[in-house]
């Protein structure tokens, strides 16, 4: 930058261009600084950071307006992973956005309010959640469950072909054929595997690499994959199986419920410690857990954590799902699971990407 | 203007560009010293290690982390043999391809001029998928075509094949800017001295094309090496972990800290950025070419003879594996119910008419994109061209802070970027969450483009044109005006697209940047492709794709034509 004194003779004329460049800076400067105070509404804001899909938040934005007319409710929707990078991020920068958080990643909640990021709120409508899948602290509560089951190919694999469960997996007949999402950078993934080697231990995994199978991408990849053929049998969310066959049901995917059970991820609700607004944050809150809020996520094929409320449309009774889970969820497996989280992340990455 | 002033101006151009470029990196960097602040516990919560760690505190422990565990490094090592096979693949095509269309009577040279810039415009995320439907082993559709396996995609030949098919357009716009601008009379020269054209290509015309290839070679190397989904879709199925891979899901899974582990992680690759860019900036600047003299607009043709047939195979297959095919692959998955499947009643438009006119969102992201790209290439071309004037012009100097400003933040994994502007512009000037904060993550990103591609121009501009200029009374201004845009000017609308592209498409850190209404078209195909299907994501590439060519397309042919008429 020390270019400019060697134009002696006409230094006066580089004044423009200089000019011209700061006026840019500054302009851009200034412009930036008026939009973000110029936004002062008169509404309580509330910003919801969230996994949940678009069609979701639309089925929900028109009734929350009804609702709280007082309230003026934003959404951040992105996968959940990318949430959680966002508010990692926001709380590095010491300027937390969310109110409330929405995501599917149960470990990140415990560690949130661990380091006093979250609000405590002991919501009279989470009563009726079950113990094991709520804080007993109550500075978070499940407010949905994915849950990760099989996808066959249905064209390639008839029916009577397809394995029974998570276990049946190890065959050799499977070789090359089997695909799930990638648990270093997927957390429903991290979940199952999470799941998966303390039920079956290190083995299982040592087995499917051996018979070449694929772990690559989140849910949608698995989907895509299944679906082209390109894997015969996946492990992948419900949730992703359910809405790729209402969104097109020529898709040839069939859903096979593990025989030895699914893994229940439990995508919890919280209110973030930094929020402006603490009482209009647990009005949403408490809407979420309410019979309109659960049944809005049924609707996104994803289970609500109430037994009372039906099951998304097409899949089985949430009672069945959740007593005859892989693994049962407790705050005490999650708590453990934390603690084995960097080991489970290095033992997967070792066994199947090396 | 005094020369007070002058300092002063200069002195805040240059904070400017530091605070936009490279300062959220620094922060990123200080962050890897640093525990993660927490806030006082709730009541009964009280950790029992005592009182929780003050924000501030010095710790080394993600160094330790990051650099005791043998994983990261062979990361290291395949994320550089990695880039360098990408380098010499991109190379291999670029080179001979600007030098066919640009010095040679090769059969429909001025058209695969044009075309083959073309790859540069499909997001490289999209072309892996393309690929990978093209060629995975079971059901790819060219193995199916075979009959047998003879592609598999997930190998690292296969993920540098893609990145250098994508970024291959680097070298090959740099040398055809080059080829363009370079003056022929010293090939002439050879030539009629009975030089054979090979000869001359190899003594005359390649040893005027080093900067050229150089820089363009680095872009290449710092692209690939901070490149995330092609490695991730790719080389993870190849069991291929390449840093960005580790860094990645440091950030998504690793937790409340995982931003610091990825951060300490990052500082590796901030030296092999800084360390390809120094190398590639010597190899470039060891001979300085002044062939651009302004003074010789008459150029001859290489005649091919009997090589003129298989010189347009070779450009031909060229355009064809990095264009045609993958744009067929996602053309005619936009059209498919399911992905993948071939028959006829397999076709529909569902997906068109929910991408297009079902989604709202679709179409606010396609305008704000249209506006950042907009902004961004404009912003990046304006300042790049003061920048690269500065670093190009042999009487001129610039320090390595600039390189830094200039280099840095392009060889930075998105989401590492993307993390040191969240810690800049959320306070005091609250930026996040608006479009603002966007245009800043693509002007550091892509300003690098615009640098790269017009240094190379400065450099072949032989200064007696600006000497003669000067003397004849011309001041700066007149000097910059009628000497140095002029012969710039194909530099610069080339760069311009250079950054309009990759802005107009970006992912990575768009969605982490992006807040309620400030969609792009990036974010917008994620969603699609992790929420809907693979055809409709590939609607949203068609589209993007078309729009892009008419507009590019619309320059080519308003572009003023006089300058390379022979």
């Amino acid at each position: 930058m020390t270019a400019l004194p060697e134009i002696n003779a006409r230094r006066s004329n580089l004044k423009p261009l200089w000019k011209i460049a700061l006026f840019c800076l500054v302009g851009v400067a200034a412009l930036g600084a008026t939009l973000s105070c110029s936004d002062a509404p008169r509404k309580q804001t509330i910003t919801i950071y969230t996994s949940l899909y678009e069609n979701v938040i639309s089925e929900i934005s028109p009734i929350l307006e009804m609702e709280f007319p007082d309230l003026n409710v934003r959404w951040y929707q992105s996968g959940s992973e990318e949430v959680l990078s966002k508010l990692n991020a926001e709380i590095a920068a010491g300027s937390v956005k969310a109110d409330i958080i929405m995501t599917s990643d149960p470990f990140w909640y415990e560690e949130l309010k661990n380091a006093g990021h979250l609000m405590a709120y002991e919501s009279p409508t989470a009563a009726q959640i079950p113990d094991a899948l709520r804080d007993p602290d109550h500075f978070y509560v499940t407010v949905r469950v994915p849950v990760m089951v099989m996808v066959a190919n249905s064209d390639s694999l008839p029916e009577g072909e397809r394995p029974a469960g998570f276990s049946a997996l190890t065959d050799a007949k499977w070789a090359g054929r089997v695909t799930m999402g990638n648990p270093l950078k997927s957390g429903t993934n991290f979940t199952t595997v999470a799941g998966v080697s303390k039920k079956y231990g290190w083995e299982y995994y040592e087995t499917l690499r051996k018979n070449d199978a694929v772990s690559a991408g989140g849910n949608s990849s698995v989907i895509s994959r299944v679906s082209t053929g390109e894997a015969d049998v996946g492990i992948v969310l419900l949730e992703n199986i359910l809405k790729t066959k209402s969104d097109n049901p020529a898709a040839p995917l069939e859903i096979i419920y593990p025989a030895d059970g699914a893994v229940i991820v439990p995508s919890p609700i919280a209110i973030t410690s930094a929020t402006a607004n603490p009482d209009a944050a647990r009005r949403v809150y408490d809407f979420m857990l309410s019979d309109a809020g659960q049944e809005a996520i049924v609707h996104a094929n994803m289970y609500s954590p109430i037994d009372r409320i039906a099951p998304p449309r097409g899949a089985r009774p949430w009672k069945e799902i959740r007593e005859g889970a892989l693994l049962e969820w407790s705050p005490e497996y999650l708590r453990a699971t934390i603690e084995r989280r960097e080991e489970i992340k290095d033992e997967f990455s070792r066994i199947m990407f090396e | 203007m005094n020369p007070r002033t002058l300092k002063v101006g200069r002195i805040a151009f240059g904070i400017a560009l530091f605070a936009l470029t490279v300062l959220p990196l620094a922060l990123v960097l200080a962050r890897s010293f640093q525990n993660p602040p927490t806030r006082t516990p709730p009541p009964g919560l009280e950790s029992p290690d005592g009182p929780a760690a003050s924000h501030s505190r010095f710790t080394l422990q993600y160094y330790k982390k990051a650099y005791g565990e043998g994983a990261n490094y062979r990361a290291m090592v395949n994320t550089i043999v990695m880039s360098l096979a990408t380098v010499i693949f991109a190379s291999l095509i670029a080179i001979p391809s600007a030098w066919l269309v640009t010095r040679t009577d090769l059969p429909g040279r001025a058209k695969f001029r044009f075309l083959l810039v073309l790859p540069y415009v499909i997001p490289p995320y999209i072309g892996a998928i393309a690929w990978i439907n093209l060629c995975n082993p079971r059901v790819g559709w060219l193995n199916r075509l075979a009959g047998r396996e003879i592609f598999d995609i997930y190998t690292l030949a296969g993920v540098v094949w893609v990145l250098g098919l994508f970024y291959f357009t680097f070298i090959y716009l740099n040398c055809v800017s080059a080829m363009e601008n370079t003056d022929p009379s010293l090939e002439e020269a050879a030539r009629v001295s009975g030089a054979s054209p090979g000869r001359v290509f190899l003594t005359i015309t390649l040893p005027l094309m080093r900067p050229a290839i150089f820089s363009g070679a680095f872009l290449v190397f710092a692209a690939a090496s901070a490149s995330f989904g092609v490695p991730e879709l790719i080389g993870s199925p190849g069991h291929i972990q390449v840093m960005t891979t580790r860094i990645y899901s440091s950030i998504k899974t690793g937790g409340l800290d995982g931003y610091y582990l990825a951060a300490a992680l990052s500082t590796i690759l901030f030296a092999v950025a800084i360390g390809a860019s120094s190398l590639s900036d010597w190899l470039a600047h060891a001979r300085r070419v002044t062939a651009l003299t302004g003074k010789s607009a008459r150029r001859s043709q290489v005649r091919l003879g009997r090589w003129r047939w298989p010189a347009f195979g070779y450009v031909a297959m060229v355009f064809a594996a990095a264009c045609v095919l993958p744009f067929a692959a996602v053309l005619a998955t936009s059209f498919m119910k399911v992905a993948g499947n071939f028959s006829w009643d397999n076709l529909t438009l569902d997906q068109y008419r929910y991408v297009l006119f079902e989604r709202q969102a679709t179409l606010r992201g396609f305008v704000n994109s249209l506006m950042l790209a907009f902004g961004t290439a404009t912003l990046a071309v304006g300042i790049g061209t003061v920048l690269a004037y500065l670093k190009g012009h042999p009487k001129r100097r610039s320090g390595p802070l600039l390189d830094a400003c200039v280099n840095l933040p392009y060889a930075t994994p998105g989401t590492i970027l993307a993390f040191g502007l969240i810690l800049l512009w959320s306070r005091p000037i609250a930026l996040t969450d608006t479009l603002w904060i966007l245009l800043i993550a693509y002007f550091a990103k892509y300003l690098s483009f615009a640098v790269k591609a017009l240094t190379t121009n400065v450099q072949q501009i032989d200064t007696t044109l600006e000497e003669a200029a000067r003397v004849s009374g011309a001041g700066f201004i007149k000097t910059f005006r009628t000497i140095w845009i002029p012969l710039l000017r194909p530099g610069m609308m080339a760069s311009w697209f250079l950054v309009f592209m990759p802005a107009f498409s970006e992912l990575t850190m768009s969605i982490l940047l992006k807040g309620p209404g400030t969609e792009t078209v990036g974010t917008t195909l994620f969603d699609l492709q992790s929420y809907r299907d693979p055809p409709s994501a590939s609607v949203l590439a068609v589209m993007l794709l078309v729009l892009i060519l008419s507009a590019y397309g619309a320059a080519m042919v308003l572009r003023p034509k006089a300058k390379t008429a022979s």
